[in-house]
Formats: C-alpha cells, structure tokens, sequence
C-alpha cells in the first residue's frame, strides 16, 4: 500500500471531535439512567425512573408538540420552498439566480437570535404583519402570532427553507428537461407535464428535503424560546428548562436521549418510504 | 391519414427566422413538407436543424415568419396542443413509468378510456416490434428496445407529423442500420409526414424521400437524395454530401452549356451551371467523385500522375488513395469496383489518375 504522509494529521482533529462527541453522548446517556438528588449536581444511583416519568402527560405533551411542529414546519417549508426551487432552476436569467439564491440562502448567515428577534418585530401585536392587515381593513384587532404555534412555525420555515430549496434544487436539476417537452409533445398541458412527470421524478429530492427538514427542526431551540416565548415548548426548551433552572441533569440527559432516538426512529420510517421511492425513480 | 388535405403541405415554413442574441440560428427560412413524405434536415453541426425542429414543435417561437401544420398557422398554438410526435435523441422515456405507461402516456392527455388505451398500445407495440415488455421500466431496456418504446410512444397518438432530432446517434452501427430500415418501414406503411435531423449524410441519403441541406442557417438545397448528389446546387452541397475530390483547374475554351477544363495534362468537360459568368483561364475547382475517376498506368496527357498511398479493401469496392502533388491539394480518393485492385495499386506503384465521365462539375474558385 501506498504510504500517505498528511493522512494521519488530517484526520485527528476530526477524530479528537468525534472522540470528544461520543464521550459527551455516552455521558448523556450514563446520567439518563441515574437518579437526581435534589440540591445535588452529582447524581445519585441507577434508575429507569427518569425515562417512566417521560411518560407523565405533561412530558409526553411537549415530545408530541414537538413532532407536531417539526411535521408542519417540514410540510410548509416544502410547498413555500418547491416553486422557489423550480424557479431557481428554471429561470433563464443568471441575475433572477443570483437574486433568488441570495434571498433564500440569507437565513442562514444572520445569526439565530438576531433572525429570531427580527421576527418578533414582524409577528407583534403592533409588528409589521398586524399593521399591514389593520390597514388594509382586514382584521379589525390585532391577531395573535407571538407566543403561538404559527408564530414559532413561521420563523421556523424561514430559516429551514435554505436547506429545502438547495435540496430540492439539485433534485429538479438532475431532471432532464427533455422529459417535460416530451410530455407536452405527448399533450400534456404544463401543468399536467408537471404533476405527472416532473413532481413524480422530483420526490426523492422531496423526501431529503423533507428528512433534513424535520431533523433540522427537532432540536430548534433560540425560536421557540424567544417567540413561543414559554407558551410553545419543545424538546430542547424542556431540556434548557430542566437543566438550567431545575438542574435536574439526569431528567434533562433522559429528555436527550428520548428525543435523540425519536428523531432516529422518524428518520428512519421516512428512509423507508423513500427507498420504494428512489426504485421507482431510477433512471 | 391526412387524406383531407391531400393536397396542401403537412408542415410549411414561410420565411422563418430565429436568432439567439447575436447568432442568427435560422435566416429567413422556407420548407414545405409534402403529406406522407420523409423529410431530413441534414447540415453540419451548429447549422440550425435542431432549431428548425424546435420551431415546428413549438418549443421555440419563430422570431419572424409562419409555421403552418395541415394549412393550420400554429405560431401561437403551444406544443401540447399541436398534435406532433417527436423523438428525442436521448429517448426522454419516463423513467418513472413502465414501457406500457409510456406510450399509453399521450392517449391518456387525450382522455381516452383506459380499455382503448390498452388495445392501441398492444398495435403500436406490435408495429415496433416489442411486445411483452409492457410492465419493464425504461432503465431494464436496451437502447435499441428504449427506442422503439420512444417510437411506439410517438407514434400512437397518430400526429400529424413526426418529428425526429437525431435519433439514431447513440446506437451501435449495425444497429443503426437495421433501425433506419425498419423507421422507413413504418414510416411508409402509417403515410406519416416526417421531419428527420441528423448530420450523418449516408443516413439522410438511404433514408430521405426528400432532404434540405443545411449551413450556417441557411438551407442551401432541398431535393431528392439522388438530385442533391448527382445535381448539387453549390459548392457546399457539393462537398457535403458524398465523398468528393476537388482537384484544381483551369478554364480552357467554353460554347454552348459546357466548358472544357484542363486538369493538369488533360482535360474534362463540365456544364456551364456553375460558371455562368466565367471566362477561359478562370481558375476553377473541379468536384469529382471518388467513383468518377479511375486509374491506369502513367502516361502521357493523363491528367494526375502520383504513387499509391494507400490501397483499402472495402468489401464491394475499393478505396485507392494517390498521392498527387498538386498545389493545393495532395491525394485523390478513387472508388474502384471490384475486388481485385488491391494487388495491383500496391502502395507506392506509379499510377495515373483519369476521368471516367465525360462531364463533371465545376465552381469558380473559392475566396
Ligand atoms: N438556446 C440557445 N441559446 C443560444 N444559442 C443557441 C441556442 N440554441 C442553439 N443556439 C445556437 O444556434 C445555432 C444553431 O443551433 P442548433 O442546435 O439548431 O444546431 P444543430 O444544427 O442542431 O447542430 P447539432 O448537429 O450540433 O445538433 C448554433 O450556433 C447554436 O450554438
Ligand atoms: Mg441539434
């Protein structure tokens, strides 16, 4: 074999991180499994109790909540994100995709709590969506946004929609556009050509989308702290919550890993309908 | 099939344009296309066939001119409801449907009842040839199967015309062939009006009831493969289509329609077509076929005398390549019958090259 000099001193950062991560998940998962004494930070003996007491109504609540939200986000993120992508691909124009990539990939480089603040501004009882519908007479008090779940799902599809768009893009620009011309030649009206050849060829993009989407959104924290604001809880505020202001590390660890594996087990069931999927779509 | 029209064109273009920024892809352009009858777009590559194509099918809009199907003027009709069939050079089957979905494909767009669906597919899979297939996807298909699912898919909507970009690039040789019988075949038997591109001549003359040769968004000539080879209307022509020597030469005396030409210490008779305004000594350049000359031992008064390049059996006849040494030129191709010449042009052998015809075709010098 041939010998590679740099291997060994490219590789151990990453593999001093990926020691560091596994060591930080097998402590979470040493302390979901110890009981807390209360005034302590040291836990105390083995238990199972921690992962029974998540099946307390109030626990069980904030993991379907989640779900919940994660599932919706994921669904809007997709119908707001399809026709920016399949503008983005389709547009002639390279100044329409440079405005279209810059708009959608924004997002991401503005900071979690600055984007969050932003939309606290927009969702306010006096913010900039209420002002506008007061105005135009169409809602006669103000509606409710912040401190709701649509209120947390909107700022949430604002900052997954990047990752939908670039998903969904690779999956639109790897479709020959020739199946589309094929189709009209045929007589399919373009809507039709496009709900009988392009959607279908599109769904594993669909699917990745879909995934990264949902996993993106489980661990969401700065958003639904700030805009649900104590009213819309998910995981990682019950985490943030038990941990920091109860300091009960082994609940907050037994939390983790609940959530941890329920995002697999989503993953997972999602995966398998995707795989039918992909044979469906091979070329 | 398009009985109520006998009479008109299947398609017509009246002076057609269409540019893309500052490349003029398509220059004023007019083509009829009779019913029934096989049409081939043939030119080099980037002289806008695909272009044309484009335009009939509606996928491009003309920038100036008028695209008529069956009389009917379809600028502004989108291409889903032109009743054309096309097919792709990449096949565009869908992927994501079986062989018996995709051709059902456009009767489906049609609203027809899934009964008759499944019977015109069975006939139209029968004329191409390929039944028991009908529940494979495209990707457990070979080429040659995938594209007879792509004609049946055209085919058995029953367009007005058919349209085919190069359909037969990405085959094999010999399959190539026995497709190009086999598409005349079908072709012939449905009378469908067909616009076939390609840029492989020898495909275009065995296949073509009529073809257009195209250049630089022009065509150049429109006739039957025999009219367009034997008659080429320019310089262009002449040199596209078929294997062609042009060999240098100069005008010596003109009457009538001929015009004597000397090719180095002979001479050849050509028409007067080409060299309308043309005096004696004009230097010219005579095109002559590789089967329009012959050879024979080097003597005296023999218009070309050089040494076997190269002799190459081709089956039926027989390439001779001689180097010749003549400015401006330097070997001359003869298609010999027979296949006895081998031994006797062995590379190097002195050899004379002569004409076998008495007229050949002659066009001012270029530039
Ligand atoms: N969408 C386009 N944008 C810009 N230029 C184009 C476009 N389509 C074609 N052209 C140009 O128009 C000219 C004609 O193109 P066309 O595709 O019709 O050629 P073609 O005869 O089909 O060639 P080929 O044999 O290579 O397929 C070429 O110079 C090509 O570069
Ligand atoms: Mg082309």
């Amino acid at each position: 074999m041939r010998s590679r000099p740099f291997l060994g001193a490219f590789v151990t950062p990453a593999a001093l991180c990926a020691v560091a991560l596994v060591a930080a998940l097998l402590a979470i998962l040493q302390y979901s499994v110890r009981m807390h004494v209360p005034g302590s930070l040291e836990p105390g003996d083995y238990t199972l109790a921690n992962f029974v007491a998540l099946l307390k109504p109030l626990y069980a609540r904030v993991f379907f909540d989640t779900a919940w939200i994660c599932l919706l986000t994921a669904f809007a993120t997709l119908v707001a994100g399809y026709p920016v992508a399949y503008a983005l691909v389709h547009t002639k124009r390279p100044f329409v995709k440079g405005l279209i990539l810059i708009i959608v990939v924004t997002p991401l480089f503005l900071g979690e709590v600055v984007r969050t603040y932003s939309w606290i501004i927009v969702l306010g009882n006096t913010g900039f969506i209420n002002s506008v519908l007061l105005m135009l007479g169409l809602i006669a008090s103000p509606i409710q946004l912040l401190f709701t779940t649509i209120g947390v799902v909107l700022a949430l599809v604002h900052v997954t929609l990047p990752v939908m768009v670039v998903m969904l893009a690779a999956a639109l620009a790897h479709i020959d556009p020739a199946y589309e011309r094929a189709a009209a030649s045929l007589g399919a009206s373009p809507l039709r050509a496009f709900l009988t050849v392009t959607l279908p060829l599109s769904t594993p993009g669909i699917l990745a989308g879909v995934t990264t989407a949902f996993a993106w959104t489980f661990s969401a924290f700065a958003t639904p702290q700030l805009i649900g604001g104590g009213r819309v809880n998910m995981v990682s505020n019950l985490v943030y919550q038990l941990g920091f202001a109860s300091f009960n590390f082994p609940f907050a660890a037994a939390l983790s890993v609940a959530g941890l594996v329920m995002t697999f087990a989503l993953l997972g069931l999602i995966r398998l309908g995707t795989r039918r999927f992909e044979n469906v779509t091979q070329h | 099939m398009s009985s109520s029209r006998a009479s008109s064109s299947a398609v017509s273009l009246n002076a057609v344009s269409k540019s893309f920024g500052a490349i003029a892809a398509l220059k004023a352009t007019s083509l009829d296309i009779r019913p029934g009858e096989l049409m081939t777009l043939l030119g080099p590559s980037g002289c806008g066939k695909t272009t044309l194509l484009n335009i009939v099918a509606g996928f491009l809009s003309a920038d100036a001119g008028d695209v008529a199907i069956e009389g009917q003027r379809v600028n502004d009709v989108p291409t889903f409801q032109r009743q054309i069939g096309m097919m792709f050079q990449s096949y565009a089957l869908f992927p994501h449907m079986t062989v018996e979905a995709n051709v059902g494909y456009g009767l489906k767009m049609r609203g027809m009842p899934r009964a008759d669906i499944h019977r015109r597919v069975q006939d139209a899979l029968v004329l191409v040839k390929l039944q028991g297939l009908e529940a494979r996807k495209p990707s457990q298909l070979s080429g040659g199967q995938q594209q007879r699912i792509a004609l049946a898919r055209a085919l058995v909507i029953e367009p007005k015309v058919l349209l085919l970009d190069e359909p037969f690039s990405a085959l094999d040789k010999s399959l190539r062939g026995s497709m190009q019988i086999e598409l005349k075949d079908i072709q012939r038997k449905l009378g469908i009006a067909t616009i076939f591109v390609t840029h492989d001549q020898s495909e275009a003359l065995s296949l073509s009831d009529r073809l257009a040769v195209m250049s630089e968004g022009v065509i150049r000539q429109v006739g039957t493969p025999h009219e367009v080879y034997a008659d080429p209307a320019d310089r262009f022509v002449a040199s596209f289509i078929g294997d062609v020597n042009v060999i240098p030469g100069v005008i010596e005396s003109l009457d009538d329609g001929r015009a004597t030409i000397r090719v180095g210490n002979g001479h050849v008779g050509a028409s007067r077509t080409h060299l309308a305004d043309a005096a004696p000594g004009t230097p010219v350049d005579v095109f002559v076929r590789p089967e329009q000359i012959t050879l024979a031992a080097p003597r005296e008064e023999i218009p070309l005398t050089g040494k076997v390049h190269a002799s190459v059996f081709q089956g039926g006849h027989t390439d001779v390549l001689v180097d010749v040494g003549v400015e401006g030129m330097s070997t001359v191709l003869v298609r010999l019958a027979g296949p006895a010449h081998v031994a006797r042009w062995a590379k190097g052998a002195p050899v004379g090259v002569v004409f076998a015809v008495d007229t050949v075709l002659a066009f001012p010098k270029s530039g």
